[in-house]
């Protein structure tokens, strides 16, 4: 027998499939980029990793990625530079001016971002800004600081402000507060941001295909651009060059805190 | 048969034992209290009650009903939770009638009998409000009227006043136990507060450790625990380790490190390292002349420490090794380094079985499943 | 629950002035790249949408207005929108109960499952769904072993798009959903289940109500997200069925009609931003004072 909320054989099918199914298109991707044919088929009559030979020999790609990483490293820089502050200074402030802060600070989440893209697009064109790597991450930057500043305000929203009460009238100043107290209490939510903060960058296409030239096109952009034209598994290869790094950075962040802390999901039997 | 009748109950978590073979039963009308610290087990043993989870091994049966397989909706039960489970999107006339719409009764029969319910909590004007606009005393009634309206065959209280304040908690022990009374109902109260326990159960259940330490009337737990740690949880002090040395008429004889000491009841032969206890409000202060009798315990020592608490003294009291904490009347007013004679009836001497070295553990923390 | 005091510490003990000061050192840097990055270029945008001659015209608007590709465009991107909302939430709820409830197994992986999408890039997933969707691809091909009737292909048709998308913006609803599952106190539903109700009862009557601010947060998202979203609709959807997306980059960076984009991205942005707050709005209604 059992116990009553432990129920539910049904759920636990629909979740099976369901989690089989959302990988599914990822892991086809995956499977693809070792085939050893020239075109998309589907199982792969055989495989090879000439598609990721031809991929990290050709300059075009290589330098693509490497500006990607360049500007998804300055996209989670600013962010929390910006970011962490911002949330500090909002966390458990009621008025207008705060509530309006908070919503301007959180309104790219819902904002078009194509909108992002193609606005900045005509400021910097106005004002002669050419291209660069620079332009890319202002522009992702608004994205990835929405993010940045969701997570570490609700890492905020957890922390008891007796705590820091408490720190105070023990003698702790507010830097030394915020460095004992606030920081080991959010670093989930700067880490898991900072994750974000990257990740929004290398995958934006958005945004960067209008602030982007030719020549400082980052490779999601690269890659949008070659798919719409060609259909060979070198697509696929780039594309899982992408998902790898995006596995990468999550094992790194699960790593340091716990990816699950992202769902408010507690590990053990809780409550 | 009893009402309701629990039988060789037995749960685990993984490698961990919540409820080790428990069995008890409980009259109709009674009011049972399942007292005992975090981690006893109470939780675990009123969460099978109401079918939540289901129990490795035993029975549970109520007006000769087995329950097994029964799940929580069809066992006719309520309960008052900890921390209330109101439901928060819905008023308060919605949540007492909660139960009543669930058991398909109709709109125009259930509007009387929540209107009865909330005023028999004392609510009546409260129906249309929401529980977040309520005090927490409020609360408390508004989960006590909505498990009452049911009628329920076992009403289960999860730590009903816990999330109260002090003053608060003391008048609804009371309350709380009026209204129980008036409808009739069997009730299953779980609680680590022994006063509670005691000012509102029938009957009292003590477990430690997945396991029944001790079971009866309030009295007979508060006056008569029977282990070291039943009387430490009944706030008894003074605990002297000691060996039985033979019966002298119908005491019991134990030599003890502060002398040979008469106990009138316990145990007839008991075996093992024993404790001797006995409660600071039944020491008294004796004059040099009086002696020790097979009736009265006498014991002589130096003053400590005596601390005012308004109505009495606490005095610690060195005798020899030991130190014995007696409450006197103000009037003995007694200094630091004064020597004293302390006394106390043997019939007033609880002789426990355990040493003080049997004591657990203090408790792992909770685990509430 | 409210928090049981204000910090002191953040502000610190000193006057006034002091812990303006500290407001603003924190806040300002955002405040002024924020400014600079978003707000200015919006307010840009909305200008040059209104001026494509010298002087203030809706000219722009009206002709977005008058073409009909446009208005069916526009229609497509608001249905498909809400077809993906839905979607999302039909697939999705189920998930996020299943991630809340701790004693499932295999927790871990579902929780990757999950989020997984959300953190590999939409062009990739898109690819995978191209070798799905395409002609002779694993769909068509299960469907015909199957005897199952239907098109050899559903690359570029509007089915095929929402599936993609669904696949693309199921974690913001999962993961909103959770959040709100979480939220719920297990004596809440068991306290229903002892007082009689069945579980279809307690789900219908206590769970599903109490998680509601969840399924509003990512049906806002959901819909606000699909609606501006360009890659997945570019690659599945193709040139033959664009959406609003499309057209503001047709405009800008192919036809260099400035004035159109700008009004086709006004339209876009009141459109999703109208929709959602009316939404929410709307479903505010059914919410309780339960703060």
């Amino acid at each position: 027998m059992r116990d009553d909320d432990k129920r539910g054989f049904g759920l636990a099918v629909y979740t099976t499939v369901m989690t089989a199914l959302v990988l599914l298109p990822i892991v086809i991707v995956l499977l693809i980029s070792f085939t050893a044919s020239e075109y998309i088929v589907f199982p792969p009559p055989g495989l090879s990793l000439e598609w990721y030979r031809a991929v990290l020999s050709d300059p075009q790609w290589t330098d693509s990625l490497w500006l990607s990483l360049e500007i998804a490293a300055l996209v989670t820089g600013f962010s929390l530079a910006l970011g962490v502050p911002a949330a500090l200074a909002l966390r458990g402030r009621g008025g207008v001016l705060a509530a309006s802060a908070q919503t301007l600070f959180l309104s790219p989440l819902m904002v078009p971002t194509i909108i992002i893209g193609f606005s900045l697009l005509r400021v910097f064109s106005m004002m002669n800004i050419a291209a660069s790597a620079l332009t890319v991450a202002a522009g992702q930057t608004i994205l990835a600081m929405a993010y940045v500043m969701r997570l570490v305000l609700a890492s905020l929203a957890g922390v008891d402000p007796r705590l820091e009460n408490a720190a105070a009238i023990h003698g702790s100043g507010p830097w030394r507060t915020f460095w004992t107290v606030t920081f080991p209490l959010i670093r989930h939510g700067i880490i898991i941001g900072a994750l974000f903060a990257f990740i929004v960058s290398l995958d934006d296409v958005n945004i960067a295909l209008f602030l982007s030239d030719v020549r400082t096109s980052p490779l999601s952009v690269t890659l949008f651009s070659y798919i719409e034209q060609n259909a060979d598994p070198l697509g696929a290869a780039v594309s899982s060059l992408l998902v790898l790094i995006a596995v990468v950075l999550l094992a790194i962040a699960d790593r340091m805190v716990g990816i699950g802390w992202l769902f408010g999901i507690r590990d053990g039997r809780s409550r | 048969m009893a009402y309701l009748q629990v039988r060789d109950i037995a749960k685990r978590y993984g490698a961990v034992t919540a409820l080790a073979g428990v069995s008890f039963a409980a009259e109709k009308g009674d009011i049972v209290a399942l007292l005992g610290p975090s981690g006893c087990g109470k939780t675990t043993l009123l969460n099978l009650i109401a079918g939540f989870f289901a129990p490795d091994a035993g029975d549970i049966q109520v007006a000769g009903r087995d329950l097994a397989g029964v799940p929580p909706h069809r066992r006719e039960m309520a309960m008052v939770f900890q921390s209330y489970a109101l439901f928060p999107h819905m008023t308060v006339a919605d949540n007492v009638g909660f139960g009543l719409a669930s058991r398909r009764m109709k709109k125009s029969e259930r509007t009387p009998l929540i209107a009865e319910a909330l005023a028999a909590v004392r609510l009546a004007d409260y129906g249309e409000r929401y529980p977040a606009a309520l005090s927490g005393g409020q609360q408390q009634r508004v989960a006590l009227a909505r498990a009452l309206v049911l009628r329920p065959s076992l009403l289960l209280m999860d730590e009903p006043l816990s999330n109260l304040d002090t003053l608060l908690r003391k008048t609804m022990r009371e309350e709380v136990r009026d209204i129980i009374k008036r409808t009739g109902v069997t009730a299953i109260l779980v609680t680590h507060d022994q006063e509670e326990a005691l000012a509102v159960a029938d009957r009292i259940l003590l477990m430690n450790g997945g396991r029944i330490e001790q079971e009866g009337a309030p009295e007979e737990i508060y006056e008569r625990p029977r282990t070291v740690f039943g009387a430490r949880f009944m706030e008894t002090t003074n605990f002297i380790p000691a060996q039985a040395a033979g019966r002298a008429g119908n005491a019991l004889v134990l030599d003890t490190p502060i002398g040979r000491l008469h106990a009138t009841h316990g145990e007839a032969e008991p075996h093992g390292p024993l404790t001797v206890s006995v409660r600071p409000e039944r020491i008294r202060l004796a004059d040099s002349a009086t002696s020790a009798t097979p009736e009265q315990n006498r014991v002589t020592g130096t003053v400590r420490s005596s601390t005012y608490l308004g109505t009495l003294y606490r005095l610690h009291v060195a005798v020899g090794e030991e130190m014995l904490v007696a409450h006197v009347p103000v009037a003995d007013k007694m200094r630091e380094g004064d020597t004293v004679h302390l006394t106390w009836p043997a019939s007033e001497t609880l002789v426990l079985t355990g040493g003080e070295a049997a004591l657990p553990a203090p408790p792992p923390a909770e685990r509430v499943p | 629950m409210k928090s049981a005091g204000v910090v002191i510490a953040a502000g610190g003990p000193g006057n006034r002035a002091a812990r303006y000061g500290r407001f603003a050192a924190l806040l300002g840097p955002a405040l002024i790249f924020y400014a600079v990055f978003f707000i200015v270029p919006h307010v840009f945008v909305l200008w040059s949408s209104l001026t494509p001659a010298k002087h203030l015209t809706l000219s722009a608007y009206v002709d977005f207005f008058n073409s009909a590709t446009n208005l069916a465009t526009l229609w497509r991107t608001v249905r498909l929108s809400l077809w993906t909302t839905v979607g999302t939430l039909v697939v999705g709820y189920p998930l996020a109960v299943y991630l809340t409830q701790p004693w499932r197994r295999g927790r871990t992986l579902v929780t990757f499952a999950v989020i997984a999408p959300m953190l590999v890039s939409a062009v990739a997933r898109s690819y995978g769904w191209i070798v799905i969707l395409g002609s002779n691809g694993l769909l068509s091909r299960a469907m015909h072993i199957l005897h199952i009737p239907g098109p050899d292909h559903l690359l570029y048709t509007e089915p095929g798009l929402v599936i993609a998308l669904v696949h693309v913006f199921l974690p913001f609803m999962t993961l909103a959903i959770a959040g709100s599952l979480q939220q719920i106190h297990p004596s809440i539903p068991r306290a229903a289940r002892i007082h009689g109700a069945s579980r279809a009862r307690t789900f219908l009557r206590v769970v599903l109500p109490l998680s509601m601010p969840g399924v509003t947060a990512g049906a806002a998202i959901v819909f606000c997200i699909t609606a501006s979203s360009f890659v997945t609709p570019a690659l599945i959807g193709g040139t033959t069925i664009p959406m609003m997306s499309y057209v503001i980059y047709n405009d800008s960076i192919l036809l260099l009609d400035w004035p159109s984009a700008a009004a086709a991205a006004i339209v876009l942005l009141v459109a999703t931003i109208g929709i959602v707050v009316s939404y929410t709005l709307w479903s505010g209604r059914f919410a309780v004072a339960n703060a």
